[in-house]
């Protein structure tokens, strides 16, 4: 067996976790807690890992000589210059916290906004690629549903069959999505019962 | 006029023809190639020997002078010419110096030899100083042997009865020697002639060639020491060089026919060996050495001992022994010559012409000559009999040795070679005498080994190509070199092959398989030209800017489009009753959980929807504790609420790592969870806080999410533990689909989506004004151009997919 | 010069700089792309040292009382295998951290997903049979109807994704016929959900503009004396 260490781990933490959210065992929920609120630590410095790998690569690719990337130095200076000021001035400083409000928030929210115009160009082409019975559904749901999300169809009256109707059309979603939500569950009951067995280890690498 | 049979492939030709019209071989270029081009008429001697019945007037003429004149002076090679003078200068021998006198179109090689006699011995005769034949290594080597040691010289016996090995093969042997064979052939065919005839124009035009004339000065060609150790054939040179007479006087030919070129050999025999034959350029010998070595080969077996026939003996290479007066009678002249098959075709002016006998020698030589010349069977057959010659009898062969060529059998003329030469029966006695008296040459080990296979293998050496004399170049003469200018002119159409595949019809089943695969996958994916990004970026632009321009206009133009909803979802309902009932309670109800979970790109939606239902509850006096899955999403909680909430009312808890598990953990307990909050405080040691000891003890969970995923953990984690603590939901409209099957079930209380549910919730709340003014006109503006859009272009593409040609279709 | 006033301003020209894609991929794109990685790595691994790892696992270690420092003796040393997954070599020393990670994130899965959704999606979908909470027959007809569509619709979808299939007499591999006119049937109901959902995701991008199209009105309004 491969890293078997790990997998006792895996396999013992998995089974404590969750024999104490289902099983009323007095002595399995503080376990259950502990164990949970150990993940977060450890989760942070998977993050801290994650910010280092993203560093060394830029930094790779700034000294390569082939695949050189002169807009690596941009990120580096910018990683830097964030986290020292935020060495210096804490994260709870406002002046620390625009960052967040004048860089990232609208520097993300113009890519959101440039997407409307990416979604809108996918879906007038749609036809153009694809023209089968699906591709004409999809189409109509999406026309059908923009329009409800518009208020374009906000009658200041109340109508009940135009209510009913509508109702009827917000609820025809939920039908698939309820059982888009089950697959899912399924999907990751099998998933996660695979860990807690052994059969798949993904932390062996 | 009489045909000509091809030696090679015995196809008949006309009597003029050079070259059989069949196989393209020369039958004997001697008269069209330079190495053997007389002076004067050249092809007047050829023609004679051609002609069957009559003589060609020169050769008549020839014939007339007496035996020591050559036959064809005018077409003799120096060479030849020079035999024909030293028989002339003996009894004869005049002759053949007026053969001498004549020009003659040699061969290179034989030219090289007359310059270079001319160079040193200027008694050489005009026609051979005006050509300097270059002297073949062979030749060359002869020289040298001469003046190493004088020693008789005998002519090299042509007849394999004398019991000489000429250790020559048909390569070495020149043009005009072979062309002995072809009249030999010739002479067979035509048994009539008298055998003298035939060998009256050899011996001319050998006579005449300055390769075996021989200064009487120099006296000597390169022949070994001892005379045993010279090879045969070159002994025969010097036989000719030297030996005014070759033949002995066993091997007198008659008179009229024999004695003339017999005479020629003579007079090549007594005249000195041209200095072109000593270690001159361009034939100087590069490695003096293997002379000397040759010098002290052992004597040759007999025939007895070494098994060879006469026949199959080839003529020895005169060494450089110089030939001895004795050496030079006409006897031994005409001896050796007798060896030469008869020729069939007579060549009249040959008759006469053939040198006197020289009693002075034995010839050996010619003994051997004469079978070398028995096996030019193509003469025989009468092709070019222009030397076809008759075999003189045979003689005893000498008692000299001789010893093996040390050439290399290519090297060496042609007619050396045994096999060439056809010895007619009635030179098989005379050559069976000859044996007997013969003692054949020791060959040395080296030497034995470098022995052409022919010398000793009985059979025609070489094929019926190797038979091919060359007619230009420097290799003229010699027999189965690589061909020049014969095969460049004698170029045939080279061979069509069929480029016809041959499959079989499984593999074309397989290959017409594989072809409709092909074009299945292109049919699958037609292909409409190369695609450019510059329509899609313009087209993306357009789109940006139409929609830019319409939310602008409606932004700044203050355009009401908007009508409030008077119809309210379910969700919508549910949410805004929960926060009435939130807000309504005057107890110090417990903190409201807000769970942060949007990131910055939606944080614009998410705060404008969620910023009303926040000022409601900040307004109630509600305690919220912040927590967030997200990094951001804790700061931007913060910014949304620091402008409503008071102090004391907000404990952010910060950032949660860890996704599900962190939201497990809080669920779980929320205190244990996150402990402290953003500034390092214990959180949970505060009021209101201090009564929170599960998740459900908060007064409401309010979920902020715009993740379908991370909202549906925060349900599937919170929901089970939430028994009476609502759960209110505000999604983006991107989450609202996913997030509605919980709230149609009831694990969400409610749920407010985008700004339909921000309207929505300002429409129950009784509020006329909106934080945000023209955002929701510029919303429904900017979807109804989107729905315009994606209605009008879809409809073009189904009509003009509907009016597209069927051909088109299938692509 | 007002600090608002500057980060106002760099946020004004980060906007345009972002808004540029739709000229296509350029320059200026790609700088305000490389600065926003860069500003969100840094802010990132800020609040992970001071909001998490810090006061979780230093100060619990050095100032914490005994139980304190017992229940950070476990996650400090997860964490400190956990740093040697950046070496190529001693990776496999980082091994046991992840797989902490995986089991428990494995195990809260499962039973978010058994007690969050299976059972809370299967009683929603039997819930509108419960004829009971109807005032009338219309609503109770209406309601029967609602829950007879969706019980159908999320069968329907559920059989969608049901890809086992038999090989038959032919040599064919294909599901069966009943089980392929259900997934006709749930290919529908998935066909109205993702238009609602691609609804959706257009008018949260739209929000998204329109709200940057009123900032940088804003702005300009701000920017102008």
């Amino acid at each position: 067996m491969r890293a078997p260490v790990s997998t006792a781990i895996a396999i013992a933490t998995g089974l404590l976790v969750l024999l104490g959210a289902f099983l009323p065992v007095p002595v399995l929920l503080p376990v259950r807690q502990i164990l949970l609120s150990w993940t977060i630590p450890v989760a942070a410095t998977a993050g801290l890992i994650a910010i280092l790998n993203l560093l060394s690569v830029h930094w790779r690719k700034l000294n390569s000589a082939r695949e050189r990337d002169y807009y690596s130095i941009i990120l580096l200076l910018a990683f830097a210059g964030t986290f020292i000021a935020g060495l210096l001035l804490g994260p709870t400083d406002p002046n620390f916290q625009k960052v967040v409000t004048y860089i990232q928030f609208p520097v993300e929210a113009s890519l959101m906004g440039v997407l409307t115009v990416t979604l809108t160009y996918a879906s007038i082409r749609l036809f153009q690629r694809k023209r089968g019975w699906l591709a004409v559904l999809f189409t109509a749901s999406t026309l059908l549903f923009l329009i409800l999300l518009s208020g374009f169809l906000n009658i200041p009256e109340n109508i009940p069959f135009v209510k009913d109707l509508l109702a009827a059309l917000n609820t025809l979603p939920i039908a698939g999505a309820r059982g888009i939500l089950l697959g899912i569950a399924l999907g990751s009951i099998t998933t996660g019962l695979r860990i807690l067995i052994g059969a798949d280890r993904p932390y062996s690498g | 006029m009489s045909e000509i049979i091809c030696p090679h492939c015995g196809a008949s030709n006309p009597s003029d023809a050079i070259e059989c019209k069949k196989c393209h071989r020369l039958f004997f270029d001697f008269p069209s190639s330079n190495a053997f081009h007389f002076e004067g008429e050249e092809d007047d001697w050829l023609k004679s020997l051609r002609d069957d019945t009559e003589p060609p007037p020169e050769s008549e003429g020839d014939e007339a002078k007496p035996a020591d004149t050559p036959p064809f002076t005018e077409d003799v090679p120096d060479w030849l010419a020079r035999i024909r003078q030293r028989s002339q200068e003996e009894p004869g021998s005049d002759d053949q110096s007026d053969e001498r006198a004549e020009e003659e179109e040699l061969p290179e090689w034989l030219k090289d030899v007359e310059i270079s006699s001319s160079q040193s011995e200027p008694s050489i005769s005009e026609s051979e100083v005006g050509e300097g034949l270059p002297l073949p290594d062979w030749l060359s080597l002869v020289n040298l042997e001469a003046q190493e040691e004088p020693s008789p010289v005998r002519p090299a016996s042509l007849s394999p009865t004398e019991g000489e090995d000429l250790d020559l093969s048909d390569e070495q042997l020149p043009d005009w020697l072979k062309g002995i064979e072809q009249s030999q052939e010739t002479a067979d065919e035509t048994p009539d002639e008298t055998p003298s005839t035939p060998q009256g124009e050899p011996l001319d035009w050998l006579g005449g060639s300055n390769l075996f004339v021989e200064e009487e000065d120099a006296g000597q060609m390169p022949l070994p020491a001892s005379e045993e150790a010279e090879p045969d054939w070159l002994k025969s040179f010097e036989t000719f060089g030297t030996s005014p007479s070759p033949l002995s006087e066993e091997e007198q030919t008659p008179p009229e026919t024999s004695e003339d070129w017999f005479k020629a050999f003579e007079s090549f025999e007594g005249d000195a060996v041209p200095s072109s034959i000593e270690m001159e350029t361009p034939f100087t010998l590069l490695d003096e050495a293997w002379l000397e070595r040759v010098e002290e080969l052992p004597t040759e077996p007999s025939p007895e001992e070494t098994g060879i026939s006469e026949e199959d003996a080839l003529p020895e290479v005169p060494t450089g022994q110089a030939p001895t007066p004795e050496s030079t009678s006409s006897e031994s002249v005409e001896d050796w010559l007798a060896s030469f098959p008869s020729l069939e075709e007579g060549i009249p002016s040959l008759e006469g012409e053939l040198p006197e006998e020289t009693p002075a020698e034995p010839l050996v030589e010619s003994e051997d000559f004469s079978s070398i010349l028995e096996d030019i069977s193509p003469l025989a057959e009468g092709a070019s009999s222009a030397f076809i010659f008759e075999t003189p009898p045979a003689e005893p062969a000498a008692e000299e040795e001789y010893e093996i060529s040390p050439f290399i059998s290519e090297e060496l003329p042609e007619w050396f070679d045994e096999q060439v030469f056809e010895p007619s029966t009635e030179t098989a006695a005379p050559a069976a005498e000859g044996e007997a008296g013969l003692e054949p040459a020791e060959l040395p080990g080296w030497l034995e080994a470098m022995r052409p296979v022919d010398a000793v293998a009985p059979g025609r050496i070489g094929t019926d190509e190797d038979q091919r004399i060359e007619t230009s170049g420097p290799l003229s003469g010699f027999q189965g070199v690589l061909p020049a200018e014969a095969l460049i002119t004698q170029y045939s159409k080279p061979a069509v092959y069929s480029a016809r595949l041959q499959v079989s019809e499984k593999q074309r089943n397989y290959a017409n398989l594989l072809e409709s695969i092909l074009q299945e996958e292109k049919q699958g994916r037609p292909s409409r030209g190369a695609r450019t990004a510059a329509p899609h970026v313009l087209a993306r632009m357009l789109i940006g800017i139409v929609l830019a321009a319409t939310v602008l206009f409606v932004l700044i133009g203050g355009v009401n489009l908007a009508t409030p909803p008077a119809l309210f979802a379910p969700e919508n309902v549910a949410f805004f009753t929960q926060i009435q009932a939130l807000t309504a309670s005057t107890e110090q109800n417990p903190p409201i959980l807000l769970a942060v979970d949007f990131e910055p790109a939606l944080a614009g939606e998410m705060t404008t929807v969620a910023q009303p239902v926040m000022n409601d509850l900040l307004r109630a006096g509600k305690t919220i504790a912040i927590v967030s899955i997200n990094p951001a999403g804790a700061v931007l909680a913060e910014e949304m609420l620091a402008n409503s909430a008071s102090e004391g009312q907000i404990l952010n808890l910060g950032y949660l790592p860890g996704g599900v598990t962190s939201i497990a953990a809080l669920a779980s307990q929320p205190s244990l969870a996150a402990p402290r909050d953003r500034f390092g405080a214990y959180a949970w040691d505060q009021a209101p806080f201090q009564s929170i000891q599960r998740i459900s003890d908060f007064s409401a969970i309010l979920l902020l999410s715009d993740n379908t995923d991370t909202s549906r953990l925060w349900i599937e984690q919170l929901s089970p533990l939430l028994e009476n603590t609502p759960l209110l939901v505000i999604a983006s409209n991107q989450a609202a689909p996913m997030i509605q099957p919980y709230v149609q079930n009831g694990q969400a209380t409610g749920m407010l989506a985008g700004l339909p549910g921000l309207a929505a919730y300002q429409q129950l709340s009784g509020r006329t004004t909106s934080l945000t003014p023209g955002y929701m006109d510029a919303y429904q503006a900017g979807l109804m151009l989107i729905v315009v859009l994606i209605l009008l272009f879809s409809l073009y593409y189904l009509v003009m997919h509907l009016f597209k040609k069927p051909e088109t279709k299938g692509k | 010069m007002d600090v608002d006033f500057a980060w106002t301003a760099v946020a004004f020209i980060l906007t345009l700089l972002t808004l540029s894609y739709l000229l296509g991929d350029n320059p200026l794109f790609r700088l305000a792309a490389y600065l926003f990685v860069g500003v969100s790595a840094g802010y990132v691994a800020v609040i992970l040292l001071f909001e998490v790892i810090f006061p979780r696992l230093v100060v619990p270690l050095i100032f914490g009382s005994a139980s304190e420092k017992l229940l950070a003796v476990v996650p400090a040393v997860l964490s400190v295998l956990l740093l040697f997954k950046l070496s190529t070599r001693l990776t496999t020393l980082g091994n046991p951290s992840m797989a902490f990670l995986v089991g428990s994130g494995a195990a809260v899965i499962i039973g978010g997903a058994v007690s969050g959704t299976l059972f809370g999606q299967i009683r929603g979908a039997i819930q509108p049979f419960a004829l009971t909470q109807s005032g009338n027959v219309l609503q109770a007809g209406s309601q029967l109807m609602g829950g007879i569509i969706l019980l159908i619709g999320t069968v329907l979808t559920l059989i969608y994704f049901q890809f086992s299939a038999r090989r038959k007499a032919n040599q064919q591999i294909s599901r069966s016929a009943a089980v392929q006119a259900a997934a006709f049937g749930g290919q529908i109901f998935i066909a109205i959900t993702l238009g609602a959902l691609y609804a959706g995701i257009l008018a949260a991008a739209l929000t998204a503009l329109i709200e940057r199209f009123d900032f940088l009105r804003t702005a300009i309004q701000t920017f102008l004396p």
